[in-house]
């Protein structure tokens, strides 16, 4: 299925939930912040976040700025 | 000592860690500065290097960390911003920036007034970047601001203090700290925001891309050391005409008076 992450359209297998996604795109999870759907999930809710068609997952992290 | 939401602070430098050449050598300047209090934002995972963290080299014990919402072009986009700020920091420290134009990237401040409203409600601590506009600033403190940060000239130009008689005027009449941000590009310049009298100066630029980044932010240490002292000093009034500051009587040429 096609699902957006951080505005960039992606194939995932069906059925996959936030944990695989992030494992499936090698990402650290501990300084991350994830949106589903515009809305934040906590860690402890990823492995429960199933995603469907069209999805939009936003991964953001801090970095250098003034 | 600083005093901002009920934390101290020894160091009155405040430092931004965007734009230095690597993560060691920024490492290395906020040693060099003696900062207690970074800035950094928030932005997209790169996905084809997830691996770039700027949080793995950086202290957490030593250093209070202030996200800022740069990117945001309004209220709305600045919360969302600060809520996902909050959760990446873990801490409810905020600087409110809101920047609708690129060009310029000066703050709106009717945007930052309606964000620092909501974000106070909702228990952040925050530091809204503005244009150095007294009657905002005391706008912001009245509705819960920790602290107010107007801007000396747009962020990165290095143009030292251009608003320096209205950031006069804000320190004069705020109750909550005043942060000098943006437009400092020297030690001189942070030395006089010190020297008005403003509570600290948030530094990222002049630092980052100096040909020394380490050795620019002892340098801005001293400076703001300096200019603190020379404020709590009591600095002399400036005045037209010359006063002279050897003794005026006593003077030699009186036993030359014959001359005359």
């Amino acid at each position: 299925m096609n699902i957006t992450i951080n505005g960039e359209q992606k194939t995932v297998p069906d059925h996959i939930t936030v944990t695989e996604v992030l494992e499936l795109f090698k990402i650290v999870t501990a300084t991350i912040v994830v949106e589903h759907n515009g809305a934040i999930i906590q860690p402890d809710s990823y492995a429960g976040s199933y995603l469907a068609e069209g999805d939009r997952l936003e991964f953001i992290r801090l970095v250098g700025g003034g | 000592m600083l005093t901002i939401a009920g934390t101290s602070f020894v160091s009155r430098l405040f430092v931004g860690t965007g734009k230095f050449p690597s993560a060691g050598i920024m490492k290395q300047a906020l040693e060099a500065s003696g900062t207690q209090m970074v800035t950094v934002a928030l932005r997209r995972v790169d996905l084809d290097n997830p691996e770039d963290d700027i949080m793995r080299v950086l202290d957490k014990d030593r250093y209070t960390f202030l996200p800022n919402t740069s990117g945001a072009r309004n209220a709305d986009e600045a919360i969302r911003l600060a809520r996902l700020a909050r959760t990446a920091s873990g801490s409810n420290w905020l600087k409110l920036e809101v920047t609708p134009d690129p060009r310029t990237l000066l703050p709106d401040p009717v945007e930052t007034l309606l964000a620092t409203e909501t974000l106070v409600k909702d228990g952040f601590i925050v530091l809204p970047y503005i244009n150095a506009d007294p009657i905002l600033a005391l706008r912001l403190q009245d509705i819960g601001a920790a602290a107010v940060m107007p801007l000396g000239a747009p962020i990165g130009t290095n143009q030292g203090l251009l608003t320096r008689f209205q950031i006069e005027i804000i320190i004069e009449q705020a109750c909550v700290p005043v942060v000098v941000d943006a437009g400092i590009g020297a030690p001189s310049h942070a030395s006089l925001a010190m020297e008005l009298g403003a509570d600290a100066v948030l530094v990222n630029t002049a630092i980052s891309i100096a040909g020394d980044p380490v050795a620019m932010a002892s340098a801005f240490a001293k400076a703001v050391e300096a200019g603190r002292s020379a404020y709590l000093a009591g600095m002399g009034k400036v005045t037209t005409n010359a006063q002279a500051s050897s003794p005026e009587s006593g003077q030699l040429m009186d036993d030359l008076s014959f001359l005359s």
